[in-house]
């Protein structure tokens, strides 16, 4: 995609040998239209990197600046301030109407937005808007939102109602201050220009087809089965302890899981949720998608998908609420991607332990009969296989009874 | 929904995997009759622990669970006293130096397999990034030999007379009776072996380098770092640090001599 203007070699993620950064992360979102917040102090880029982003789009893309004193009515009638000075009352809806084909929106400084008009720019991230009581989707199938801010308590009063919104609006949150620019980037930074402002690109070439072309081939593109399974272990296998399931332990989690699963990830970690796990699918795919453009073969991709589905997990879930805070500052100095990666390796035990096994159950359900000595091959975190193997024989019995039926009529 | 089993899962093939597994399975599962140190050892991975079969702990031969999941940040002593409850309850605990050993001396000794390999990966980074903490205690003595107290504080605590006060080095020949000691064996070429297996590199002890005015105890741990692997014996007993959880399971026989 286009260069743009926000520079940084720092390494985000690592997919198979090939370094990830920033922008690449910005056009997998694009690419897979999950909904990016980059959240970091002020002054770091984050604006710049999102105006970047809204330039591929050229006048099919909107920026907004989020205010204290904007509310919803407003926001729109801003969106269309130059239609009002010159059109009659029914242009002034024609243009509204066209602005809901836009693709892309941008919000900056979000959490300056006061609650109700953050309402409304979730409803835009969640792809439609609501005008007198009705819903319109937007972007004609193709929309996606950006925000920036900063989510830390001393930014905002109600950070914590803030957090909970915008971890269900926001698939990716990425601390830009975590993986802020090198020395190298700063000094080419400043040495082009010293002016500070957030230089908004005129004239930049529309990609906007190019974008939704390349993300109708990903989303269209059959997710690995390997990865069905990895998605699987991040909303069931994390879930396990010794009390049978963290999500119903609830609040309970973690203080009165046993003593020694304090200090494990099951103390560290709660499950996804199975829209996380689509998100963190699709983000993974774009990640291979996007090691595969710097050079990786197909080959290597297929060899290591548990790479790329942990990498998007880890940039999914640093701020979605997930971790248990008090262990993340204490064990891991308040660094939630340190946290996560502890998680990814004792994931990656788990999992290469476990291999020969889950193909053994593959066969069997394959084979479609049930074996008492395979079944108990998955015990604790890896017991929500045995549901998967079930399902697959249970279908494949189906299959076979129609099969009988369909053979019997036709007798 | 129709689920399409593909050939291969993460390069693996599935046809002929039950065979495979179970196959391996029931060697696992076979009680060796034979006292064979290597005959005796086994080690897989269970849910989240190594279970690490023959294990030599105090001329006995025991099954160990390793968790894969470090113990919390705790002084010694409190590692003593969470030892005794999860003892009771069946939950991992803290051993002391030579319990440790034995399990690195079982690992080293079937290293081919993957699971000893990610056990082994495991120790190195826990080593490289925590101090380890043990239930060895050392009590320097002003005057004869130091006494170090293995299962410190815990009701299978017990203890010896040996010379540990020395200066700080990579080990040699002269340290053997220090690391039967402290480690349960005097294999110098046995332990500097293990070590290097672990962390790439030779090993290192870290002690009181000369006698106290008074009784000194201090706290023995295991760290690494990339040029040694460390033989921590001269830490402050007030130091809160995490240790690998262990779980002896059963006495399966005893060592014949």
């Amino acid at each position: 995609m286009a260069k743009g203007i926000y520079k940084n070699s720092t390494e985000v993620v690592n997919v198979n040998g090939v370094s990830i950064y920033m922008k690449d992360i910005v056009d997998a979102c694009l690419k897979t239209r999950l909904n990016l917040f980059l959240q970091g102090d002020t002054g770091n880029g984050k604006t710049q990197l999102a105006e970047d982003a809204r330039s591929y789009f050229g006048d099919k893309s909107m920026f907004i600046l989020g205010r204290n004193d904007m509310d919803t009515r407003d926001l729109f009638q801003q969106i269309n301030l130059e239609k009002f000075r010159t059109a009659n009352s029914s242009a002034e809806l024609k243009e509204l109407t066209d602005k809901v084909n836009y693709h892309l929106i941008v919000v900056d400084e979000l959490p300056n937005c006061v609650p109700a008009v953050r309402a409304q720019l979730f409803n835009l991230f969640d792809g439609f808007v609501e005008i007198n009581g009705k819903a319109y989707p937007i972007g004609k199938g193709y929309s996606v939102g950006i925000a920036t801010g900063n989510i830390g308590q001393k930014f905002t009063e109600s950070s914590n109602e803030l957090g909970r919104a915008l971890k269900d609006r926001m698939h990716v949150i990425i601390d830009v201050d975590y993986f802020s620019p090198k020395a190298s980037n700063t000094l080419e930074i400043l040495a082009e220009d010293t002016n500070p402002r957030v230089k908004f690109s005129e004239n930049s070439k529309d990609l906007s087809n190019k974008i939704i072309k390349e993300h109708k081939e990903l989303v269209s593109k059959e997710v690995p089965f390997e990865k069905l399974i990895l998605a699987n272990y991040l909303i069931h296998g994390l879930d396990y302890c010794n009390k049978g399931s963290k999500r119903k332990m609830k609040d309970a989690w973690p203080t009165q899981l046993d003593n020694h699963e304090q200090g494990s990830d099951v103390g560290l970690v709660l499950p996804v949720s199975v829209r996380a796990a689509k998100s963190i699918l699709r983000l993974s795919q774009a990640l291979d998608e996007t090691a595969r453009k710097k050079g990786i073969s197909q080959k290597q991709i297929e060899k290591n998908y548990f790479n790329s589905v942990m990498q998007a997990y880890k940039l999914c879930s640093a701020y979605s609420g997930i971790l248990n805070e008090a262990d993340v500052q204490n064990k891991f100095d308040n660094d939630r991607y340190k946290a996560l990666d502890s998680i990814i390796s004792s994931t990656k035990t788990q999992y290469d332990s476990q291999l020969n096994n889950i193909c053994a159950g593959f066969e069997m359900a394959q084979l479609g009969k049930r074996n008492e000595k395979v079944f108990n091959l998955f015990t604790k975190r890896w017991g929500f296989m045995k549901d998967i193997f079930e399902g697959i024989i249970k279908n494949k019995e189906q299959e076979k009874k129609k099969e009988i039926k369909t053979n019997e009529k036709n007798k | 929904m129709n689920i399409k089993i593909p050939k291969t899962f993460a390069g693996k093939p599935i046809k002929g995997a039950i065979k495979r597994v179970l196959a391996k399975s029931e060697k696992t599962n076979k009680t060796p009759k034979n006292e064979n140190k290597n005959s005796d050892i086994n080690i897989q991975s269970i849910d989240d622990y190594w279970q690490i079969q023959g294990v030599n702990y105090m001329n006995e031969i025991k099954t160990i669970n390793l968790a894969q999941q470090l113990l919390p940040n705790m002084t010694q002593d409190k590692h003593a006293e969470y030892r005794e409850q999860a003892i009771s309850k069946g939950e991992f605990y803290t051993g002391d130096m030579p319990l440790y050993h034995a399990v690195f001396t079982a690992l080293f000794n079937q290293k081919d397999k993957p699971e000893s390999e990610q056990a082994r990966q495991f120790i190195k980074k826990s080593m490289r990034e925590k101090w380890l903490m043990t239930l060895t205690r050392i009590a320097y003595q002003p005057r004869g030999k130091d006494k170090i107290i293995h299962n410190y504080n815990t009701k299978d605590e017990y203890s010896l007379e040996e010379d540990i006060i020395g200066e700080d080095r990579f080990i040699q020949n002269e340290d053997r009776f220090t690391l039967k000691a402290l480690l349960g064996t005097d294999n110098i070429q046995e332990i500097k072996d293990i070590y290097n297996w672990i962390n790439g590199t030779d090993t290192y002890i870290w002690r009181i380098n000369s006698k106290p005015n008074k009784v000194d105890e201090r706290i023995t741990r295991f760290d690494a770092v990339s040029d040694r692997a460390d033989l921590d014996c001269d830490w402050d007993p007030a130091y809160r640090d995490p240790s690998l959880g262990v779980c002896v399971m059963r006495e399966a026989h005893s060592q014949k001599n």
